[in-house]
Formats: structure tokens, C-alpha cells, sequence
């Protein structure tokens, strides 16, 4: 009889109860979802899109210049693409993209100038009015400018460049989707992969290539995609000729991308050698990622100097005398700028700035903790120590490709380990201590918060 | 479920007539932008070395660039965009034979910049010089308009004394 009086709800839960109750909830959440996986998906796409629509569209359609991260000659891409041209190298830029930075300047370089309207010449024109977009493949410009047109028939703007930004938020809601799926296929709930991926949304790295026409606006798309194919591979249910495809699209995106086909070869090697996997599995594997990112890329050059119409021009990016200097300063540089920092000089909130620091500790934590505390036998720990080499040693393997590629050296910037991001944040997607879900709750709200006051 | 997608429908065609919601500020995509003509070209006149006056710096020769049979001459020059334009004076040294083929008014914005002058906006300029131009010599450029009449910086001062 006395424990139906204590357990009567009229009597208050004690505090410790309260306590275990609210720590219980994620848990608790991501079962009820989990009983409901087409409902969860449903509104992990709402939710996340949502937050895609709220980072991009401020940025997007601000009056303001254009990026300094080359938009000048993604824009020109894009309008070459919206008519189904093709940008060759030593292709000209056509005239929208030079009244666009003449009349809206470039941000945080120079402002609009007085020649707005008027034909510019060449000689006023970074490179000589020459393209340095012809180093991409056309995908990103040609899917974009498709899209860009929808987006122009049902009239948010007339403007090729405007609509090619919008696009922006369907790149990025599917990027963070498949990285939310990649961190189920590890063993995920739900709070933590969507929290980890509205988080990594609204991060001052994916706010610039998002909102902004550039092909790193599919680096978390294709990063979390491949990764998505090794993770399958490892169990044994994608045949060869997927991964293979897999390991080639990057390079037909963006060279850079294939950082994730490499080290998903460095995880499956970590799986053979921690015990999951058979060798044969992983060294099969391992050479298809490989091989396949390096005949993806040598086949994107010859493509490229077969459509050239003009000899390539020098690239403000390209690469620099070799100094051993540039390759330590590689050493751990993702650790501290993805998705930290933006690379250029953006307009970053201080709310922002501060709000994405807990981020990325977790990132780091969860990746370097699971190194340190996972048990052997844990199916994580090729995860997490593929994970900590990709955010230590990303940088220094994309300048020794480069190296390896044209004989130079390619200075590092944080939106080149972007596909590398999704592989970043499976540790902290399969973390569950409370702790952790309350500091990313707060650190991905705050850092949506200071979107939201954009609006 | 057929009549929200009967609602999508109508309401996206609907959309599709209406005014765009995001009209970019500035540029070709903008409301109110209107297509002007390049400013006209300063005119420019070959000088012998002899008859140049020692004047006041203003403005800036920025290159010489050689190439076969011809040479570009860029710069910034103190002159009126306005008509009277002024004139450019391109003195070259003795014994080289040349022909101006043509001159190009540039946007500076960074000249803009720099001196605060608006109006200096179109103040750069391509000079395409017919003739070859030593690789050891230099060239001189004198402006003159409105604004007084002026030895360009950068400008070989054996050519024009400053």
C-alpha cells in the first residue's frame, strides 16, 4: 500500500527523477522514431531543408558584391551553362559576369564601381577577361543551372546568378541528408545526426559555398555519398562497379572532393586491421577508391585539354613554388578551420562566431575520444581513427596529390576538406552521452538563431 | 491528395506570373539597369623626345608590353572624361618608328579608390603602339587637358625631363 502512495502523481517527482527523465529523451525520441523510420525521414528532410532555406536564402539574395572565392567566373559558368554552353579553357567571360562585378563589386575586396552598364574591356578584368572556371568539370554548373531554371519559372528571381545561389539550399539539405543517412549507417539515432548536420549547415564554411555559386556547394553531397558507398562496401552489399563510380564522381565535381575517396580507402584498410573486415575486402576496395579517384581525375584533365580552345591561364589559386614551410603549415590544418572558418572575408556574426566553436570541439572529441576509449572489437574505432587522420593529415594529402598531379604546391583552404566534413561527424553523430546532445543542441541553436535574425 | 496537388499546382503557376521576390540590387539582373556607351578614348599623338617640356607628375604609366611588331601602353591619366577630352602625348625615343593603332578608355576603380576622385573612374587607358620598341627603352607619357598638363609617373625621364 505505501507504494501506491509514493508513486501517486499527485506527489512531485524528485529532482534527481526530473533529471533522468530529460537525459532519458533523446533515447527516448530516437526510439519512437526509429518505430517510424518513414515519418523520421520525412521530417528530417523538413527540418533540415528548413534550416538550408533559413542559412542560404539571407546570404543568397543580399544586395552586395560577389564572393571572392572566384563566384566572378562561377557566375560566368553558370550563365555559359543556363544557355547549354560549355566553359572551355580560354574561354572568355561573357558580359553578364562583367557587369556583375563591376556593378556589385566583390565583398570584402572592392566595392561597385561608376562603369556599371558599360562594356568592360579585358585589361579591367582579373586574368584578362580569360575564365579560371574551365579547371572544374561542367556538373556542378550544368545540375545548377537546371535547377536554376525551375527556380526561375516559379519565381523567386529572374537572375541567373540569384537562382544559381538558391540552388544552393537543395545541395546542401541533400548533402546534409546523406550525411544524416551515413551516420544511421553507423548506428546513429536521430537527434544527433539531424542536430550534427543543422549544425554543420549553419557553420560559418557551409554558409559561404552554400550561399554563393560555387561547386563546393556539393562537397558535403558527394563527400557523404561516397563515404556512404565505402561504409557498404565494408559489409558486403554494393557490388564493385558502384563504388567504383563512386571513387570517379569526384573528380567530375570538384578535384579537391576526391579527399573522400581516399581516406574512405584509409578506413577500410583501419577495418582490416582492427578485424572487421577481410583484407581481400579491404585491399580490393581500397584499390578501386584509389584508382578510381586518380583515372577520375587524370581523365577530367584529358577531357579538359581536349574541349580547350586557348592555353590555360595562370590561376590566382594555382600552384606555388614548392617551400617545405607550406606543406607543415598542412599538417592539422582542417582541424582548426573546418567548419570553422569560411576562407573569405564574409560578414560572420558574433553569435556565429562563438556558437560554432562547441561544434567543432565535438567534432574533434568524439573523433579523437573514440580513438582513445573505443574497445577494439567496437565497429566505430576504424571510424574514429579514420576520421582524426582525415582532419590531421586531409590538407598535406590533397597538396601532395596536387604535388604528385602538376608538380606544385596548392595552398590549403578549409572548403577543400568539405568532403571530408561527413566523415568528420560520424563520431559525434553515434555519440550518445547526454552531455554532448545538450552542448550541440545549444551550439547548433544559437548558431540557427543568428541565421534567423538575417530574415 | 488531388487537390493539393491541384493547389500546388495553381499556386506555383500563379507564382510563376507574379513579380520575383528576390530582384538582386545591382547589376544586369536588376531592376533599372540600363546598358551605356564606353567612354571615348583620349586621343593620343606622338611627340619627339626633343620637344618635351619638363611638366608635373599625375596620373601613371603602369606597362609597356612588347609583342611582334606592335607594344600596349596602359596607364591612368589626369584627363577629363567629359568632352573636351584632352590629349594623351606619347614620346618615344629617337629613331623608332611608330603608329598608334588604337586607344582604349579602362574603368580604375582602384585609381578611384586610392585618390577619392570620382570622376577619375575612367581615367585608365590601352594604348596599341604599331612599331618596335627596343626591349632596353623606355617611353614617356605627357597628358594634357582641363586639368593642367602633366608627366605620367613610371615615364622615362630621359625621354621627358621631370
Amino acid at each position: 500500500m505505501s507504494t501506491a502512495v509514493t508513486d501517486s502523481p499527485a506527489v512531485p517527482a524528485e529532482p534527481s527523477r526530473r533529471l533522468d527523465v530529460l537525459l532519458e529523451l533523446p533515447d527516448r525520441v530516437d526510439r519512437w522514431l526509429d518505430s517510424r523510420r518513414v515519418l523520421a525521414w520525412l521530417l528530417t528532410a523538413l527540418l533540415l531543408g528548413l534550416v538550408a532555406m533559413i542559412v542560404v536564402v539571407p546570404a543568397a539574395t543580399a544586395p552586395g558584391g560577389v564572393s571572392p572565392l572566384d563566384e566572378f567566373w562561377y557566375a560566368d559558368a553558370l550563365d555559359k551553362a543556363d544557355r547549354g554552353e560549355l566553359t572551355n579553357t580560354g574561354d572568355k567571360v561573357d558580359e553578364y559576369a562583367r557587369q556583375l562585378i563591376v556593378c556589385r563589386g566583390l565583398i570584402g575586396v572592392h566595392p561597385p564601381n561608376e562603369g556599371c552598364g558599360v562594356p568592360q574591356p579585358d585589361t579591367s578584368l582579373p586574368l584578362n577577361g580569360v575564365t579560371a572556371a574551365d579547371i572544374h568539370a561542367p556538373t556542378y554548373f550544368f545540375l545548377t543551372a537546371g535547377v536554376g531554371k525551375v527556380i526561375k519559372a516559379v519565381a523567386p528571381t529572374d537572375d541567373v546568378l540569384v537562382a544559381g545561389r538558391l540552388a544552393g539550399a537543395l545541395w546542401l539539405t541533400l548533402g546534409l541528408l546523406a550525411m544524416v543517412a551515413l551516420g544511421r549507417a553507423w548506428g546513429a539515432g536521430w537527434i544527433m545526426p539531424v542536430l550534427t548536420a543543422a549544425g554543420v549547415a549553419a557553420s560559418p564554411l557551409l554558409v559561404s559555398v552554400s550561399a554563393y555559386a560555387t561547386p563546393d556547394a556539393m562537397g558535403l553531397l558527394v563527400g557523404a555519398g561516397v563515404l556512404l558507398a565505402v561504409t557498404h562496401w565494408q559489409r558486403g552489399t554494393l557490388p564493385p562497379v558502384v563504388l567504383l563510380l563512386a571513387a570517379l564522381t569526384p573528380a567530375f565535381v570538384k578535384v579537391p572532393f576526391i579527399l573522400a575517396p581516399l581516406f574512405g580507402a584509409l578506413l577500410l584498410v583501419i577495418a582490416a586491421l582492427a578485424k572487421h573486415t577481410s583484407w581481400r575486402r579491404a585491399l580490393t576496395g581500397s584499390t578501386i577508391l584509389v584508382g578510381g579517384a586518380g583515372a577520375g581525375m587524370l581523365a577530367w584533365q584529358q577531357i579538359r585539354g581536349l574541349l580547350a580552345v586557348g592555353e590555360p591561364v595562370l590561376h590566382p589559386g594555382e600552384p606555388a613554388p614548392i617551400v617545405f614551410r607550406l606543406f607543415a603549415e598542412a599538417f592539422g590544418f582542417y582541424l582548426e578551420t573546418v567548419p570553422v572558418s569560411s576562407g573569405g572575408p564574409f560578414p560572420v556574426s558574433t553569435v556565429l562566431a562563438v556558437a560554432v566553436q562547441p561544434l567543432a570541439w565535438l567534432l574533434l572529441a568524439a573523433a579523437l575520444g573514440g580513438v582513445l576509449l573505443r574497445r577494439r572489437d567496437d565497429p566505430l574505432l576504424p571510424v574514429c581513427w579514420a576520421a582524426t587522420a582525415a582532419m590531421v593529415l586531409g590538407s598535406l594529402v590533397l597538396s601532395l596529390v596536387v604535388l604528385i598531379a602538376i608538380g606544385g604546391f596548392l595552398g590549403g583552404m578549409p572548403r577543400y576538406g568539405l568532403a571530408l566534413l561527413p566523415l568528420f561527424a560520424v563520431p559525434l553523430m553515434c555519440t550518445r552521452v547526454p552531455l554532448a546532445v545538450l552542448v550541440l543542441l545549444a551550439s547548433t541553436g544559437a548558431m540557427v538563431f543568428s541565421h534567423v535574425q538575417l530574415w | 491528395m488531388r487537390r493539393t496537388v491541384a493547389a500546388a499546382l495553381l499556386g506555383l503557376l500563379l507564382a510563376g506570373c507574379g513579380e520575383p521576390v528576390f530582384a538582386p540590387d545591382a547589376g544586369p539582373g536588376a531592376p533599372g539597369y540600363t546598358k551605356k556607351p564606353t567612354p571615348r578614348p583620349p586621343a593620343v599623338e606622338l611627340v619627339r623626345a626633343s620637344r618635351a617640356k619638363p611638366l608635373p607628375p599625375g596620373g601613371a604609366l603602369d606597362s609597356v608590353v612588347r609583342s611582334d611588331g606592335t607594344f600596349e601602353v596602359t596607364g591612368w591619366a589626369l584627363i577629363d572624361t567629359d568632352a573636351p577630352h584632352g590629349v594623351l602625348k606619347l614620346v618615344l625615343p629617337a629613331g623608332v618608328r611608330a603608329k598608334v593603332l588604337k586607344s582604349e578608355a579602362v574603368a580604375r576603380p582602384d585609381v578611384v579608390d586610392a585618390t577619392g576622385n570620382l570622376s577619375l573612374t575612367w581615367s585608365g587607358f590601352v594604348i596599341t603602339v604599331q612599331g618596335s620598341l627596343p626591349e632596353d627603352a623606355g617611353v614617356c607619357l605627357l597628358s594634357q587637358s582641363k586639368q593642367g598638363a602633366f608627366r605620367l609617373d613610371g615615364s622615362d625621364t630621359a625621354l621627358c625631363p621631370a
